[in-house]
């Protein structure tokens, strides 16, 4: 389990913890960003600000993307899923 | 007697647009209302409120734009104010827009205001985009699904707004009752159905509210529903009860309900997705992608941003340039002289106060409107967002977010509307450290400042002083940001979420709305406040402690002397003594409160030579270190009236009153460093 801060560009990912208060983690959770979720890495500066692609479930759409800012990304913890 | 029998037909229907941003919300809006809207603010906050209207047939209609949202939570001031309306007001219909190429996310808020209750007709937008995309969305088993009307549209080119005009007033004669729509399984299902029973015996509460989404309201722990329920004779009951189904729910779920209950939502609309989205054909790596690669990559980011915005404002001030001229010739030459033959009193009102005062100001009008154009061009493309991404890793190190840039990149056209787009901010520490720091950033309007004194004290170098100023106002920004949130604002940053929206084709008419909405603003401020400090400047000046002086105090150094003005520039001068300012030097600066650019204008009447003759008076009555003393004080003094009207706007007279003081000591103590450093190097003299 890593910061998603750490995960490599390109990489997907699956959440699996989120360390943040009750509003952020509501927050992320309107951004498709809960646990179990799976994200494309497109974008990362350690430790900064990371750009995301949601691809959650069912492959069918595309997904949206979502920046997370400098420390935003710290409190995402995620397992590496190739 | 036709009219008559319409008449008794025609019917008033209130109707609510609620949706994501960037979705084409305010597009919608135009095409429905033609653009006509009347703004005011919601109840009890900043945030604007566009309401227009349309007649379909014989109906009236009232259309109300939400503010952009994702959901219905009770976290944001947005969500509240959406969530507020249909609830309170109880609209006939909620027409929610969505993006068909991104449904799974704009999905979420249709269930929430379904859930909900509204009566919501979906306009199902950018269809076109989707199909460009390889997307194909089978609308009518969507429709069947979600329960309610959906209409496929093309916002941008009106196609398929009569559908759905339709379709609300359809809608708006025939309300349905609201189905339960998600299944949050058997025993969450039957803790909602019990506490909506209970919620149920309180008449008053199950007129006004829908009993079930209240009950999951109480289950996610909603502080807003809560508040809402105390007012209700049964509170105790229904409050207990609620606790205790959350405790419950709790630990036979084994973890925290809230999230479960987000999480089932969107597995409901993963199903919709699934179910309603056909797949024409896959891209591999999309236009986005490659374009993302470059504008955010680390190296290239930077300068690819800062070179966008040297475009932006070198294209903005070599295409206004003629037509400043223009404007500037109309009122300083024509208006001017017209006004002057006017006898006594009243055309000196004119000429030399409102005319000059007011038409220093609409000078800027063309640079600020390229200006706005240009960056409305860049936001409509999507690359404001990424060159928030690029900045956000300095950004933190001040202690502030990526999207405090956009504000203070507007600071340079005008601190107005950059002080108004600190909205966007979600963080209420972040926003107030931004816009109180806003002000520094050096304006259009102090432009004519420095390239006169710059002009006067330096003509060897006047470009490279002119541009120290520029980064002079950034630098003193962003310290003073780093202050404010370390000392005033305390506590970290809840961060920077914000969604990447894809790249489009900008739209003429949403670039044309957004730079006159910004433009407007500065119009009227300049208009209302700018008007009667104007005047008040004017009459300062004809008047002194002896009484009236006579017009031509203004024409007369000798004369202007003995007016109130002429008293508080000695005044001031006694302040300014280390920097040997001269009275009529520290006289200006007092002007300068209006506006920054009457600092010239009033030099010159001051001085009593013509504005070409200032150059030849200034090099005589400043050194070279105590004018750029005298530059870096007028960057930093005080905001404009305008600016401060705003100020007190979005933040309250407790943060207008701060921002006059601490700038007002910063300015004295940079220009008070600046003295002494000079001197020690031997610049003085």
């Amino acid at each position: 389990m890593i910061p998603l801060t750490f995960a490599n560009e390109g990489s997907l990912v699956q959440i699996v913890k989120v360390r943040a208060g009750q509003g952020l983690t509501r927050r992320l959770a309107e951004l498709g960003l809960t646990q179990g979720s799976t994200l494309r890495v497109v974008k990362s500066s350690p430790p900064g600000p990371v750009i995301v692609e949601v691809v959650n479930g069912n492959g069918y759409v595309e997904g949206w993307r979502v920046v997370l800012g400098f420390g935003m990304a710290m409190k995402v913890f995620v397992e590496n899923r190739g | 007697m036709e009219g008559r029998t319409l008449q008794l037909a025609a019917k008033k229907f209130k109707i609510a647009i609620a949706g994501n941003p960037n979705v084409g919300k305010s597009t919608l809006f135009n095409e429905l209302t033609g653009g006509r809207a009347w703004v005011g603010n919601w109840p009890g906050v900043t945030v604007e409120k566009k309401v227009g209207k349309l007649k379909v047939n014989e109906h009236y209609l009232e259309v109300v734009d939400l503010p952009g949202i994702y959901s219905l939570t009770a976290y944001g001031v947005d969500e509240l104010i959406a969530r507020n309306f249909i609830v309170e007001e109880n609209p006939d219909v909620v027409v929610n827009i969505v993006n068909a190429a991104n449904l799974e996310r704009n999905l979420y808020l249709t269930v929430s205001l379904i859930e909900m209750g509204a009566n919501v007709v979906v306009c199902l937008n950018m269809v076109d985009l989707a199909a460009n995309q390889g997307y194909e969305v089978n609308f009518e088993k969507l429709s069947q699904m979600l329960g309610v009307p959906v209409i496929p549209t093309i916002a941008v080119e009106g196609r398929g707004i009569e559908e759905l005009k339709k379709a609300i007033i359809k809608a708006a004669e025939h309300r349905k009752r609201p189905v339960g729509l998600v299944d949050y399984g058997g025993e969450v299902e039957s803790e909602i159905s019990r506490l909506s029973r209970i919620v149920e015996k309180d008449l008053e509460l199950a007129r006004k509210y829908n009993s079930r989404w209240v009950a999951i309201k109480l289950l996610e722990g909603d502080s807003d529903v809560e508040n809402k329920i105390k007012l209700s004779p049964l509170s105790r009951e229904i409050l207990s009860q609620a606790a205790e189904a959350r405790e419950k729910l709790k630990s036979s779920l084994g973890r925290d309900l809230e999230d479960y209950i987000v999480e089932k939502r969107y597995e409901f609309v993963s199903q919709l997705v699934k179910e309603c989205v056909g797949v024409l054909v896959r891209k591999p790596i999309t236009l986005t992608d490659m374009v993302d690669y470059v504008v955010t990559h680390k190296v290239f980011g930077i300068p690819i941003m800062l070179t966008a915005l040297y475009i932006a404002f070198k294209f903005a001030f070599d295409v206004a340039a003629p037509l400043c001229d223009l404007i500037d010739w109309f009122f300083g030459c024509f208006l001017y002289d017209l006004a002057a033959t006017m006898p006594g009193l009243a055309g000196s009102l004119l000429a030399d106060g409102i005319i000059t005062g007011v038409g220093s100001i609409l000078v800027f009008v063309p640079n600020l409107a390229f200006i706005f154009i240009f960056l409305a061009l860049l936001e409509d493309i999507g690359y404001m967002a990424r060159a928030a991404f690029v900045v956000d890793k300095i950004m933190h190190k001040l202690h502030l977010t990526g999207k405090s840039l956009l504000p203070l990149i507007l600071g340079f056209g005008c601190n107005l509307p950059g002080i108004i787009a600190t909205r966007t901010i979600e963080d209420e520490n972040d926003r107030k450290t931004t816009a109180l720091v806003c002000p520094l950033i050096s304006c259009s309007a102090r432009l004519p400042v420095y390239l006169v004194v710059a002009g006067a004290l330096f003509p060897a170098y006047a470009a490279g002083v002119v541009w120290s100023m520029y980064i002079l106002g950034v630098v003193f920004a962003l310290i003073m940001a780093t202050l404010f949130r370390k000392l005033l604002f305390k506590g970290p940053s809840s961060g920077f979420i914000m969604e990447l929206p894809p790249y489009m084709k900008p739209m003429l008419k949403s670039v044309g709305i957004k730079t006159w909405e910004r433009l407007k603003r500065f119009l009227f401020k300049a208009g209302t406040v700018i008007f009667i400090g104007v005047v008040a400047v004017w009459l300062l000046s004809i008047t002194g402690p002896s009484g009236y002086l006579g017009v031509e105090a203004l024409e007369d150094a000798t004369l202007l002397e003995q007016s109130w003005i002429g008293m508080l520039g000695h005044g001031l001068e006694k302040v300014f003594t280390p920097m040997g300012w001269d009275w009529r030097a520290s006289a200006a600066l007092f002007f300068g409160f209006i506006a920054k650019e009457i600092v010239v204008g009033s030099m010159a009447v001051l001085f009593g030579v013509s504005e070409e003759g200032l150059v030849e008076a200034l090099s005589g009555a400043f050194t070279p270190l105590s004018a750029y003393a005298y530059m870096a004080f007028v960057l930093l003094y005080l905001p404009c009236l305008a600016t401060l009207a705003i100020i007190r706007g979005e933040l309250g007279l407790k943060y207008a009153l701060f921002t006059v003081v601490y700038e007002l000591i910063l300015a004295y103590l940079v220009a008070l460093l600046i003295m002494g450093v000079g001197s020690l190097v031997g610049l003085g003299g």
